[in-house]
């Protein structure tokens, strides 16, 4: 019924207005109360979560919770409407008898009691003090809050691994991202000096790095990453370089260009040629054989930005590579931009440089499946002898023998290999180390997890050799 | 609005509160059961007075028709008081005419009956009442007469003596609007009425209303609103008497053998209402409902045999009864 049909019904409507005020603020501390036991909870269920999973921003997802839905259930509880009903039901529960609630119901009404009895109401809302009007008690809801936010702040404070792996991987994201940025800059240094052709090679090629890393999920992807651009841009910067050789020679041969710019010089302004296309590509040439492209720079140092360990290893195969660099250049006369730009997979050559690939092996090893420099952590390194018998074993034939210095038996093996012991000092017969090495690998073999045919093999291996000796 | 029963309704609480005043300048004590005994009377109900000899009983509802100016008339039941001795009875006259029956009125013909010790009489004297005590009207001889108004019957009973007594049927019980339980008076209550007794020339109480202005009070609280949730409560207070109902408290359903009648429920809302009046208000309050539900109820419920045997008392029950029921 509207009130304004309502005789006397104004002034009881007026009456309870500051009644429904006073409602929707202990409302709004309900709601609070409520969404600060629902935003607790919430927060201990993302800490629950963040022991079996990393979940980044731990303070950020503790914090979040409990304030969004302390302000979600406030405002929320607050803007319910609140009903005539309720209102006076709430006025009546500071000592108004029922007045209010009669008054309402009767408000149609046209008997006199019905007048008196409204007008009585009216005036003890009048005189109703509204601050009587209290919220229901939040008791329940603050200790839900406090048991959950308590628990929560414990798990957040105790160690915990995952929150460790999740700030690394903010980390290398950031890291990422940075470098990415980085690379982009040092791509558009580039391209000033770099033909359209490449320009736009290079463009697609940094486009591609900057998607698959930020693609990328762990350190691993993002190292795969990197050095698939690393190789392309080498890839590259040979065809460029060879390019420029080619075109120098042809100018060489047409007698436009000095001689002296194939041994082992750079291309660049060497020869004027008639050709103008062939004059830019030697301009390239000579941009990039200067040195590393920029480009190039900043993918060595994200590189060793996402993997510290990487650029230990890098800084030292760049030392060995320098000098395998200066062997390298005095044979084949090429300058530092064709051998000094190798990585890893072309130093096996002996003329590796630092930066080596996971698939690659420093130094010019021979590629075993993992490098030191890149390796997993979780792959232990163990000690590793090679029997080498000169006379016995063809030179280009070697052995690996794992010690029994093994470190568990579920871990896999590293099998690192390499010029073997009867290398270093010379030949040594191998009569002269055979029974050491029969003793050393029988006791190896009856102390390790082998299987009876396993130990058989090795010691019909030896007797195989006793009687050849 | 009629000037008349807006003063009605606003002259109510006065007009009560003069009433229990002038009682109380001959009634030392007993502020309940005088209030309870007011509600009552306004409200058109009987009482029933349960109390040990010498607390009054008698002087209060004397005093109480002294207050009201209505006509009094007490019957001391024993066991051998026929029904006709308080209905009244056709007797002969000798008249100028000729011999005639004329109908003799009893006591019950009266505003205000004192039955005096009502179980001492037998069930048929106690049935002579029922009529009298619902339809205020009494059938002798096949003819109904109406009895005065106001009217109503205000009957004790001892609860000590229970030699040669005949307890009340339920349904006569269930007539009285209130049991009321008179307490023993306290010390200071009790040095109160020895003063009073052995003073001369005391105060005596005065008439404060007539017939009239009770029949307007009588309506004026009939008038009173009571709001559904309120009425609902009282209905719920009821039914928890109950032990057959399936929400009835787990107290009425191990301890009472059956609950209160309907006319409970109407007993309870018409003394709130007066009660409302009386405290100043236009509307019944839960707090109305409660104050008069142990009055109304006591004598309509029935123990059974495990509360006899498990020492339970009927006003502990039903405080327990009371205090389960919730208002909304």
């Amino acid at each position: 019924m509207e009130s304004g049909e309502l005789r006397g019904g104004n002034e009881l409507f007026a009456g309870l207005r500051p009644v429904k005020r006073r409602i929707r603020r202990n409302r709004f501390l309900q709601g609070a109360a409520w969404g600060l036991a629902a935003g607790a909870g919430a927060a201990l269920i993302v800490r629950i979560i963040a022991l079996f999973t990393p979940v980044a921003g731990k303070w950020l997802w503790a914090v979040l919770p409990v304030a969004g839905f302390a302000l979600l259930g406030a405002v929320g509880n607050m803007l319910r409407p609140v009903k005539d009903r309720t209102a006076a039901e709430a006025a009546d529960s500071c000592g108004l008898k029922e007045r209010t609630v009669t008054a309402l119901e009767q408000a149609g009404s046209e008997a006199e009691i019905c007048a008196l009895q409204r007008e009585d109401a009216c005036r003890a809302l009048r005189e109703l003090d509204t601050r009587r009007i209290r919220p229901e008690s939040v008791k329940k809801q603050l200790l839900t809050a406090l048991g959950c936010g308590l628990l929560a702040v414990t798990l957040l404070v105790i160690p915990n691994p995952r929150d460790r792996e999740a700030e690394a991987r903010q980390a290398l994201r950031k890291t990422l991202k940075e470098g990415t940025e980085e690379i982009a800059r040092a791509a558009q240094e580039d391209e000033e000096r770099l033909s359209p052709e490449k320009r736009s090679e290079l463009r697609r090629l940094t486009e591609e790095l900057k998607r698959e890393l930020l693609d990328s999920r762990d350190e691993t992807d993002a190292l795969v990453a990197l050095d698939r651009a690393e190789q392309r841009l080498e890839q590259m910067q040979n065809r460029t370089a060879g390019d420029a050789e080619a075109a120098a020679d042809a100018a060489g041969s047409e007698g436009t260009a000095g001689e002296g710019a194939r041994d082992g010089e750079t291309a660049d302004g060497t020869g004027t040629t008639a050709d103008g296309k062939t004059a830019q590509e030697s301009a390239d040439s000579s941009g990039i054989k200067a040195g590393k492209l920029s480009t190039q720079k900043a993918l060595t140092a994200l590189k060793s930005a996402v993997n510290p360990s990487e650029a230990r290893k890098g800084s030292q195969a760049t030392a060995s590579g320098a000098r395998g660099d200066g062997q390298g250049e005095g044979q084949n006369g090429q300058g530092t931009a064709a051998a000094g730009g190798g990585s890893g997979n072309k130093a096996a050559n002996g003329a590796g440089e630092g930066s080596t690939n996971l698939e690659g092996t420093a130094g010019g090893e021979k590629d075993s499946g993992h490098t030191k420099g890149s390796r997993d952590p979780k792959y232990k390194e163990a000690e590793y002898e090679t029997i080498y018998d000169p006379e016995r074993v063809e030179a280009s034939v070697r052995d690996e023998m794992t010690n029994q210095n093994r470190l568990g038996n579920e871990e896999s093996l590293q099998v690192e290999t390499g010029p073997g012991k009867g290398s270093l000092g010379g030949s040594v017969p191998w009569n002269e180390v055979f029974r050491e090495y029969e003793e050393t690998e029988t006791r190896s073999a009856e102390r390790e997890n082998l299987t009876t045919k396993e130990r058989q093999w090795v010691n019909d291996y030896y007797s195989l050799l006793t009687e050849q000796q | 609005m009629s000037e008349q029963t807006k003063s009605g309704a606003e002259r109510f609480a006065e007009q009560y509160e003069r009433i229990r005043a002038e009682i109380a300048k001959e009634m030392i004590g007993q502020q309940e059961v005088v209030e309870h005994l007011l509600m009552a009377v306004i409200a058109g109900g009987n009482v029933l007075l349960e109390g040990v000899p010498g607390l009054g009983k008698t002087h209060l509802v004397r005093v109480l028709g002294k207050v009201l100016n209505l006509p009094f008339s007490r019957i001391q039941f024993t066991p051998d008081l026929m029904p006709a001795d308080i209905t009244g009875t056709n007797i002969l006259v000798r008249t100028e005419e000729g011999n005639t029956f004329r109908f003799q009125e009893g006591p019950l013909f009266s505003s205000i009956v004192l039955a005096d010790e009502i179980n001492r009489a037998t069930p048929k004297t106690q049935a002579a009442l029922l009529e009298a005590m619902q339809e205020h009207a009494v059938t002798v001889a096949g003819e109904t007469r109406k009895l005065p108004e106001p009217y109503f019957v205000l009957a004790t009973q001892n609860p000590v003596e229970q030699e040669g007594t005949y307890p009340l049927p339920e349904a006569q019980l269930d007539r009285f609007l209130f049991k009321v339980l008179v307490p023993f008076p306290t010390l200071e209550e009790l040095s109160a009425i020895v003063d009073l007794t052995v003073k001369d020339g005391g105060t005596e109480a005065q008439q404060v209303i007539g017939a009239e202005e009770l029949l307007a009070m009588r309506a004026a609280a009939r008038s009173v609103p009571v709001a559904s949730g309120v009425q609902e409560y009282a209905l719920r207070l009821v039914l928890a008497t109950h032990p057959e109902n399936a929400d009835a408290p787990e107290v009425t359903k191990k301890y009472l053998r059956f609950g209160a009648s309907p006319r409970a429920a109407q007993a309870l809302l018409s003394v709130s209402r007066v009660r409302a009046l009386a405290k100043g208000r236009f509307n019944v309050a839960f707090e109305d409902i409660r104050a008069a539900a142990p009055a109304c109820l006591r004598h309509r419920i029935a123990l059974n045999f495990e509360a006899i045997s498990d020492g339970k008392d009927g006003e502990m029950l039903l405080q327990e009864i009371i205090s389960s029921v919730s208002e909304k």
